[in-house]
């Protein structure tokens, strides 16, 4: 009878569960809807402004890419110590710092894209409500996926020559999330395996990106289509740069150049300019105040910009004056300014005594998107010297400077991409027209006195192409790749000495030691 | 009960109990009508003797000398009497008395007619009944021994005097009038050999122990006044390593068993509460809510051979706490009242901080040395404007106006005299059939620091009673509230909440001798900088406190098997529920710009833990003794976390506001907690041959949700064998050797204290345009991860010399631990930028290895005098072996921090610069020079010839790695010394740990002057570098610790302010001249007792007062510049705690007490 009991108080006091180890909350797989999915394609935007403050890609490759062109001057004394100098003096035999940055993002979004492009292809959302949408998802992955591998080929590789074999192997290309040890270590793969699989997945997202962003800061069938043209005339494919170029410009009828510059990047978070094909978004929505980059949020911000753009983010925006940015806010960061070869060739800037030209004055981009200092910058008076900077960033509303809309792609680069390569067909008339868009958009009647006058098929030259190109997208990590695409020679800027080789060594950098530390398959 | 899975799990209980019962061949054939059945040729008549006991409910007891002189014997009989058996059996050679269900053998000769039967038992203090005792009449050569349960019984005659004598314990004597039942308590002798330990799921003799154990004597545990138990433990065992993590009120300590065994798992060992398993993370002070005086024992199970039987969780070693019963058939009520007053262990003023006049001078010499031709006299240039807390002061200047200049000594505005009084009553009493304990703790602190103090208040009821023959129940309640309030030292623990801060650790570095307490206007001076810590004193200004509640219950029923002798089933039902409330709250006069802030974080933890195990316990006549022990457990661990924050809430409620109020911008999160589910199964098994060979066996099997279903499960295994040489015959004689045990053990134990990993983990991060928020990776999941598994080998020996006047034990230990638990670094391009860059995998192997020295000795034993000494040494050598192919390949290692792990040497080495000095030319602080390509190539640290300035880059392009250097400890221990003369006793513990390094980082920081943010050293004072050709102690002092490194001739600053073409000094530099020994000698407790004649008290119906005064940490004997050489991280993160535990900052050194108590016991 006492066993009896104490053997009914041993199970009495047992579990009775069906599986013990069954965790009453157990961790799920975090996309399970679409919705879910929608909300891991945003993360996917995300990780491109990276873990920490000062992480951004885009920001830290248009430093990377004027900083090693001969767009920029690095102002002496103040830059010495920064780690924008390494760049400017094209160390690229030591550790980067800046393209550092850019390689920890970018592959930190290939991860992302990787992940749930393995969920959406897995099929487990296919029957599931909203499943229309998946191809939109699947398009902006791929996008994604295809923009940041451009970004590390054009800072971690040699220039692609059409023709050649392309064979160096530098990166890793991982299209497959890291499960296990041995995914984690794997070999670089050759520089053309890279493009090929840039482009494979721009056609992809071409085909299946809906032609309207699905919210502000998200890309569509035009961006994917501008990308694609960008990355073609990179591998010397200028036919098919030309036909995503037309495409964009022909079928994209809601992109136009009919605004001032100054509109593309004075958008806060919530709308693009009109030219504007893709813009990263930096904003808040008043259904998440303390969103990406809100007014509650100190970082995230794209500091790289601070670098040479005349606006500098402030660390503290409570200060008052600091808000949106302007010269108060720590101008001692803004290290690079625009350099006087560059300005005096695209003849902006007076050979004698370094003032504006009246053609700069002229153009609504020199007075919208550039700051000139008539003086001696109050901030460096060790410069002896009137500086140019470019002034594309911070503009927007100024409320907080960190919300915008900062440009990535925009429809002005299909026209004088289209231009370049009319203008080396032979194609003199088509190449003008698509020059005198851009042009006649960015042309001051008021400033002038006068209307524009359109190039003649007769004047054109494909260094008056050049020189509108770099007007135009200045700063925007293009002059150097536009060049290299070209096989153009780099002039030396402002340094001293003379052009250096397109696809010389110089331009691009090693992985960050890190990677060759860990990654035992290279 | 209903459901199909519950019927399925009653069916396999039922068979585990059946299983047990048919595994110990139970065979009820006897019954209590005395009627036998034996067939016995030619066999011993002990052989027989253990049949009829088998087959009865009777005990014989007997000398077995007497036994011998049977001979061998036949005897075959069929359902005879027992009288008729005995009769056969004896054979009129032996003759016997049938007492009870005792029967006494004895000579025939010895009967006599005035021969008394007397019966009875022999307990240990511990009320544990001791098997194997002598008992006999003094002159007498016969007596007999008792049995498993500790009785006996025997014939004497009126007014003999009894001697009772067992290995280990004192000699007792009794004498016999008018007594026929004696109860025997015997007193444990200094060897302790034995004693009875608790063990894993039971206890065992010492004797028999083949495995490392060590039992803490609470007595003297608690002459160190702690309101932790695991603070007290320091020095009081041999591989028993502890470290207290700071002087605050209720900070935890560290406790490592045999070293640290894990790099990325906790490795501390595992705690069992009256039998719960007892999750502690060192980051918590949970076990402050255990009262010290309820504790009866406290056991250390270090090998393989002890641990095994937790299996998963016994790799680190298992500390067994035991709380007290009730024992006696006499109550007793003790009432302990203690206080004392508490000090730093370290002035301030020992650190050489300086004050105003030499602050500004040295201040004023680095700028004229940086070219700053222009004394400090702007406040501005210390930061402390713009501040809105600065405006309308004009008087903010007041700071370098002569006269109304300060000299601050800001430890003063921290610090307080600290205090605390603990009052303790507790009663038990033993009854025919049941026992109860009960006690009442009190204990307030008023801490070091200003704000710190704690109230804690435990209540515990332990009861055990047999309601019917054979069956036990009983129950442990305890329940503490603690009340903590925290001073207010580096920050909120919620994290970043906008507010300055204070403590303890700025007053050694931001709040500098020059700022006043107050503006001339009596406001408070730049109250919003965090550097006036009048300010983050003020309780109208900060508040932060946690309330702990804390209850741990268990119910337990024990079923002795009256037809199988020894076999006992027993099972346990554990509760333990902690909840802990946090609440920090600061007002809006110290936050920039923003209104008060509250948070609120409250966890909850419950632990439920269920075993089921039986034990057959018995001795087969006299030369064979098993000891088996099978059963299984389940526990359930669960965690629930709740985060409030509100932030700009009006009103002067130092909480969320006040009801019908608004309450500012509130958000609330609620974190999922955590789970987590064990079930084992688990047997243990020892032998005992003529207590002369033993052999010892354990076997667990785990199951942990921890792990995927295809990696739940795991089996754990130890051996172990013992010799106890004294027990062979031809050592008998051999008077000077009293025991002598050589053991021996090998065998298995797990770690699984990672967080869950099976998959892969993401986080919700703000939004990215108008969607929801978004979804980042930042764990990759491990699903093929198991447990690191520990090889550990034992081997020692115990023994005790001269009548016991020396005893110990000498052991070698060796761990190697296989499989560790690693966060394998992945390369960057793997993406993994929101969590860590790593995978986990079972990758690292490691070793420590260590002997461990125990010696009691009792130098003087006179009636009135006695003086004994306890001493325990451990030594321990870290090795890891190999970490994973890829580190290991580049010879890089895990860096964390100061340190650098690599494959062949001590985890934890240091790795820093070389310092070379101060240049005589330039007074610049050199380093030497790594050759980076025979570093490079090589893996080899080798200099070049050439010195380099110890500028921030090419200290971290410099750095070495420092073999055996490391910040584990390689020897630690303790020596105790008690005095007894009549009444009076003087005990002395020392306590030292060696063998280590300490980054001395609060040095670090005072030879920099930076820009004039930080206290400085007076050690700078004549001891910088001046002009080329001083061969200096210090480098030249310099503003901004910028030099101009090349000389050049370039101005040293340009006209913004900013430095040219010269480089900082780091602040947090690595360099090797901040490392110091860490070794530390340290007086822990000095104590004076007096117990009241017996004589005296007794009128007062008191049995004991004994009256004390103490001092703890009163001296510390080390090489250490810092505040203390005892440092400990406890840190929620393993990695951190295991690796980064050397550098010492400015944390609230430990305390020196002086105590005063009397504890009174009433009979």
């Amino acid at each position: 009878m006492k066993l009896i009991f104490i053997v009914g108080f041993c199970i009495l006091i047992g579990s009775c569960r069906k599986n013990f180890f069954e965790l009453n909350k157990a961790q799920e797989p975090p996309v399970q809807t679409v919705a879910d999915i929608n909300r891991a394609v945003a993360g996917t935007y995300y990780s491109m402004t990276g873990a920490a403050g000062n992480s951004s890609n885009f920001d830290a490759l248009d430093l990377f890419a004027a900083a090693i062109s001969d767009e920029s001057v690095a102002i002496p004394k103040a830059a010495e110590k920064l780690e924008v100098m390494e760049l400017y003096q094209r160390q690229n035999t030591t550790q980067g710092i800046v393209t550092n940055r850019i390689f920890i993002p970018s592959y930190g979004t290939i991860a992302a894209t990787n992940s749930w492009l393995e969920v959406i292809e897995s099929g487990s959302l296919n029957t599931l409500p909203g499943k229309d949408s998946l191809p939109f998802f699947e398009g902006e992955l791929k996008f994604l996926r295809a923009y940041n591998y451009w970004i590390l080929t054009k800072v971690f590789c040699p220039p692609y020559e059409n023709g050649g074999s392309n064979d160096k192997k530098i990166l890793p290309l991982r299209l497959k999330p890291t499960r296990s040890l041995a995914d984690a270590n794997i070999p670089a793969s050759p520089t053309s395996e890279i493009y090929k699989a840039i482009e494979k997945d721009l056609i992809d997202a071409v085909q299946k990106l809906p032609a309207v962003s699905l919210a502000p800061g998200r890309t569509n069938k035009f961006a994917a289509a501008a990308l694609l043209s960008r990355v073609q005339f990179q591998m010397g494919n200028f036919s098919e740069a030309e036909k995503q170029a037309s495409f964009v410009i022909e079928q994209g009828s809601n992109f136009n150049l009919t605004e001032d510059p100054i509109v593309a990047f004075n958008r806060d978070w919530s709308g693009n300019g009109k030219e504007i094909l893709w813009s990263y978004t930096i904003g808040t929505t008043p259904a998440a105040p303390n969103g990406l980059g809100g007014v509650n949020s100190n970082w995230k911000v794209p500091r790289h910009f601070s670098f040479f753009n005349f606006n500098v983010a402030s660390s503290d925006n409570t200060i008052p004056g600091n808000g949106g940015g302007g010269i108060s806010a720590n101008p001692l960061n803004r290290t690079i300014a625009v350099s006087t070869s560059v300005l005096k060739s695209v003849g902006w800037m007076n050979t004698s005594d370094s003032t504006p030209t009246q053609a700069a004055k002229n153009d609504k981009r020199f007075s919208q998107l550039y700051t000139y200092i008539a003086g001696t910058d109050p901030k460096f008076t060790a410069i002896p010297r009137r500086l140019y900077w470019i002034n594309k960033f911070y503009r927007g509303p100024q409320s907080d400077y960190r919300i915008g809309a900062v440009p990535l792609i925009r429809v002005s680069e299909m026209y004088l991409t289209r231009s370049i390569i009319r203008f080396n067909k032979g194609e003199k008339a088509a190449a003008a027209a698509d020059l005198n868009v851009i042009a006649a958009r960015a042309w001051d009647a008021a400033a002038a006195g006068s209307g524009f006058v359109p190039i003649t098929e007769v004047a054109i030259t494909a260094q008056m192409i050049h020189n509108e190109r770099w007007k135009e997208l200045s700063f925007e990590a293009d002059r150097i790749f536009y060049l290299q695409a070209l096989k153009i020679n780099i002039p030396n800027g402002d340094r001293d000495g003379s052009t250096i080789p397109y696809n010389s060594s110089s331009f691009y950098w090693p992985m960050p030691l890190n990677e060759y530390d860990l990654n035992t398959g290279l | 009960m209903s459901s199909p899975a519950c019927k399925y799990f009653f069916i396999m209980k039922l068979c585990f109990l059946l299983l047990v019962v048919a595994t110990f061949k139970v065979v009820a054939r006897g019954n209590a009508q005395e009627r036998f059945t034996l067939n016995f040729e030619h066999a011993k008549a002990d052989k027989i003797i253990e049949e009829i006991q088998r087959q009865s409910a009777y005990r014989f007891f007997y000398n077995y000398s007497h036994i011998l002189q049977l001979g061998k014997v036949d005897l075959k009989v069929t359902n005879a009497h027992l009288k008729e058996v005995l009769e056969r059996l004896f054979n009129n050679k032996l003759s016997y008395r049938i007492i009870d269900d005792r029967i006494i053998v004895i000579q025939a000769s010895q009967i006599s007619a005035t021969q008394i039967e007397i019966k009875g038992k022999v307990v240990s203090q511990n009320s544990e009944p001791l098997s194997g005792v002598s008992i006999k009449a003094k002159g007498n050569q016969t007596g007999v021994t008792s049995d498993g349960n500790g009785e006996f019984a025997l014939l004497v005659e009126e007014g003999d005097v009894l001697e009772i004598t067992h290995v280990g314990y004192e000699k007792q004597t009794v004498t016999i009038i008018g007594k026929t039942v004696l109860n025997i308590v015997l007193k444990p002798a200094i060897s302790n050999l034995s004693e009875v330990m608790v063990v894993g799921y039971g206890t065992q003799q010492r004797k028999n122990m083949t495995g490392s154990v060590t039992t803490l004597e609470p007595a003297k545990i608690s002459t160190f006044k702690s309101s932790s138990v695991d603070a007290m433990l320091q020095g009081q065992g041999a591989g028993l390593q502890v470290n207290q993590s700071n002087g605050t009120v209720g900070a935890p300590s560290r406790v490592l068993i045999r070293g640290t065994n894990s790099i990325f798992a906790a490795a501390e060992p595992l705690w069992v509460i009256d039998g719960i398993p007892i999750t502690l993370s060192a980051a918590s002070s949970l076990m402050a809510t255990i009262n010290p005086n309820d504790i009866a024992t406290i056991s250390v199970l270090k090998d393989a051979a002890a641990t095994a039987i937790y299996g998963s969780r016994g790799a680190n070693g298992v500390i067994i706490v035991t709380t007290k019963k009730g024992r006696g058939n006499e109550g007793t009520l003790n009432v302990d009242v203690s206080a004392g007053v508490q000090s730093l262990a370290k002035d301030p003023d020992e650190m050489g901080f300086a004050n105003t006049e030499q602050w500004i001078a040295l201040v004023n010499q680095a700028r004229t040395n940086w070219g700053l031709n222009v004394p400090i006299t702007d406040a501005s240039e210390l930061k402390l404007l713009p501040q809105l807390s600065n405006i309308g002061h004009p008087s903010v200047n007041q700071v370098f106006t002569p006269n109304l200049i300060a000299n601050t000594d800001w430890f003063d505005q921290v610090l307080q005299q600290s205090a605390y009084q603990e009052v303790n009553i507790s009663a038990s009493r033993g009854f025919e059939k049941g026992n109860i304990f009960a006690s009442v703790n009190y204990r307030k602190d008023k801490g070091v620091l200003v704000n710190n103090s704690m109230e804690r208040y435990t209540g515990r009821i332990n009861a055990e009673m047999q309601p019917v023959n054979n069956v036990t129940v009983g129950i442990r309640l305890t329940g503490a509230y603690e009340k903590l309030k925290r001073a207010q030292d580096g920050g909120a623990p919620s994290g970043n909440t906008n507010f300055a801060n204070g403590g303890f650790t700025q007053a050694a570095t931001g709040s500098l001798p020059i700022f006043p307490v107050y503006y001339s206007d009596g406001a408070y001076f730049n109250r919003l900088s965090g550097n006036n810590l009048a300010v983050s004193a003020d309780k109208n200004n900060f508040r932060n406190e946690a309330e702990i509640f804390r209850s741990i219950g268990g119910l337990y029923a024990e079923y002795s098997f009256p037809f199988v002798k020894g076999l006992r089933l027993r099972t346990e039902l554990s509760v333990d529920y902690n909840q802990q409330n946090n609440l920090s709250w600061a007002s809006a006069s110290v936050r920039p710009s923003r209104m008060n802030y509250a948070n609120l974080n409250t966890g909850a933890n419950r632990n439920l833990n269920t075993n089921v195990y039986g034990t057959y316990d018995r001795r087969f006549g006299i030369n064979h003794y098993l000891n088996v022990v099978a059963g299984t457990e389940a526990q359930r661990l669960t965690q629930t976390v709740t985060n409030q924050t509100g932030e700009d809430i009006p009103g002067t409620s130092q909480d969320f506001g006040v009801p019908l109020r608004l309450i500012g911008n509130t958000t609330a999160t609620f974190n999922a907690g955590s789970e987590k589910y064990f079930k084992s199964y688990f047997g243990r098994a020892g032998y005992s041959f003529k207590e002369k060979f033993l052999l010892g066996g354990s076997y667990r099997r785990d199951g942990s949700s921890i792990f995927t279903k295809d990696y739940r499960w795991s089996s754990f295994a130890a051996i172990s064998v013992g010799y106890v040489l004294t027990n062979e015959p031809f050592m008998k004689n051999l008077n000077w050797l009293n025991f002598a045990k050589f053991r021996a053990s090998y065998g298995q134990t797990g770690n699984e204290s990672i967080p869950s990993v099976q998959m892969d983990q993401y986080a919700n991060w703000p939004v990215y345009s108008t969607s929801p928020g978004s979804l980042v990776l930042t764990v990759v999941g491990a699903p093929q991860l198991f447990w690191e598994t520990t090889n550990s080998y034992n081997a020692g020996i115990d023994f005790a010399l001269l009548k016991d006047r020396l005893s110990g034990s000498v052991e070698y230990y060796r761990r190697d631990v296989e499989d560790l638990l690693f966060q394998v670094p992945i390369a960057p391009s793997n993406g993994l930028q929101f969590g860590a860059s790593s995978i986990w995998a079972n990758v690292a192997d490691m070793r420590n290895k260590g002997w461990e020295f125990t010696l009691n000795s009792k130098v003087i034993s006179t009636k009135n005098f006695s003086w004994t000494i306890s001493l325990n040494i451990t030594t321990n050598k870290n090795r890891l072996v190999s970490i994973t192919p890829e580190l290991d390949k580049k010879g890089s290692g895990i860096n964390l921090d100061k340190t650098r792990s690599i494959s062949g040497e001590a985890l934890s080495s240091f790795y820093l610069a070389h310092y070379a000095g101060v240049d005589p030319q330039t007074g610049v602080a050199m380093i030497y020079q790594v050759d980076k390509r025979k570093y490079d190539s090589t893996g080899k640290t080798v200099f070049t010839d050439t010195l380099l300035p110890a500028t921030s880059s090419n200290i971290n392009n410099n750095r070495t790695f420092l073999k055996g250097k490391t910040t584990l400890p390689t020897y630690f221990g303790g020596l105790t010394n008690s005095v007894q003369y009549k009444g009076w006793e003087l005990l002395t513990m020392i306590t030292f740990q060696g063998g280590n390094y300490i980054y001395n980082s609060a040095k670090e920081n005072m030879l920099l002057v930076g820009t004039g943010g930080s206290n400085l050293s007076t050690e700078l004072i004549g001891n910088t570098w001046q002009k080329p050709g001083d061969q200096a102690l210090y480098p030249r002092l310099m503003w901004r610790n910028s030099y101009n490194i090349n000389n050049t001739g370039v101005p040293l600053f340009n006209t913004n302010g900013t430095p040219n073409n010269n480089q900082n000094y780091s602040t947090n530099g690595n360099l090797d001249r901040f490392l110091e020994k860490g070794d530390f000698l340290r007086l822990r407790v000095l104590q004076l007792a007096y117990t009241l004649p017996q004589g005296l008290t007794k009128k007062a119906y008191m049995q004991t007062v004994r009256l004390y005064v103490s001092a703890n940490n009163l001296f510390t004997k080390t090489e250490f510049t810092g505040w203390d050489p005892e440092i400990a991280k406890v840190d929620s993160d393993a990695a951190g705690r295991n690796l980064t535990q050397g550098v010492a900052g400015n944390s609230v050194p430990p305390l020196r007490t002086f105590n005063a108590g009397i504890n009174i016991t009433f009979k």
